[in-house]
């Protein structure tokens, strides 16, 4: 690589990368410990990028329940991430 | 930031799933996955899918497509639109009603149908039917499907084994009315074997032998809907 690709180069640095791949390690770990719905969750919506509105016409949930549904799956993840000295 | 996290999320989830694909777990058919978005598939057999989403990317990528379709918005697109792309693609037919039957001294076999089944007043897709090992029936079966305007409801009626009965009927799917002076018409092999005008609500096709058919229910603008139709023993 030459110091031109070197300076253009905006991919994050080697600790910021490796600070990544800790968080990406330790989020797997969480994930592995959710229940098979918050999992089935994350595929729908993560994953499958299924909006909201869809999921919730889908699951036969309300709106409220739907965002509520997300939001402690996220504050669960949270929590094992912060329980893992994040 | 919420956003950074959900993208972490996502990341991470992949990775989860990828040390987690079972390619050599069975996948649900077609049918099982339309089932499954209608909610029509029984609560055992739904729970068992959506574990295996979870680690099949083929099956999760179809569930995924399968919602995003049923909740796009339903643009009307010009009849003459539709017509003109059809023609220059060769297209002649809209898609069909898949049915294959097996027929036995004294009792039908349901071996695929891509409708519903009537069992008493209740519609049921093929797939449901198997985990309910329902498969055989006494002597007729009705299915249904919806086609873009109209309801088709085709009746096989089993004539001790060797050869049947077969009509169709077609609703207004809004109106729920049954349409007349729809043309009907039974073809094997490509050969125009009967054709008739359903001026009383429907058409019966009697004493059919064995073998594939397709049955072609038009007005006078085109083709409505198509029935692709084999029935062996």
């Amino acid at each position: 690589m030459s110091l031109q690709d070197t300076l253009a180069d905006d991919s994050l640095p080697v600790t910021e990368t490796l600070s990544m791949d800790e968080r990406l390690k330790i989020l797997d770990y969480c994930i592995e410990l959710l229940s098979s719905e918050d999992k089935y969750f994350i595929e729908l919506n993560f994953n499958q990028e299924i909006s909201l509105e869809t999921l919730r016409d889908f699951l036969k949930l309300s709106r409220g329940a739907i965002d509520m549904k997300k939001a402690r799956l996220i504050r669960r993840l949270k929590e094992c991430f912060k329980g893992k000295g994040f | 930031m919420a956003k950074d996290l959900e993208g972490l999320i996502k990341l991470a989830y992949r990775g989860w799933k990828r040390r987690h694909l079972k390619e050599q777990e069975a996948h649900p058919d077609e049918e099982e996955i339309a089932s499954f978005l209608e909610g029509k598939l029984p609560l055992e057999r739904s729970e068992e899918l959506r574990q295996h989403l979870t680690c099949c990317e083929d099956c999760a990528e179809a569930v995924g497509l399968g919602l995003t379709a049923k909740n796009a918005p339903d643009n009307e697109i010009p009849v003459g639109l539709i017509n003109s792309v059809k023609e220059r693609l060769g297209v002649k037919t809209p898609q069909a009603l898949e049915v294959i039957l097996k027929l036995k001294e004294k009792a039908l076999e349901i071996i695929k149908a891509s409708g519903d089944i009537l069992i008493g007043q209740e519609l049921v897709p093929a797939a449901v039917l198997r985990s309910r090992n329902i498969g055989d029936f006494k002597d007729e079966v009705v299915i249904l499907k919806d086609f873009k305007d109209i309801r088709l409801q085709i009746r096989v009626e089993n004539k001790t084994g060797k050869y049947f009965n077969v009509n169709i009927q077609a609703k207004d799917k809004q109106s729920k009315t049954v349409v007349k002076d729809l043309r009907v018409t039974l073809f094997k092999e490509g050969v125009e074997l009967e054709s008739y005008l359903n001026d009383s609500g429907s058409v019966t096709f009697e004493h059919v032998l064995l073998g594939k058919y397709r049955i072609e229910i038009a007005d006078l603008e085109g083709d409505l809907a198509c029935v692709l139709l084999e029935v062996k023993t």
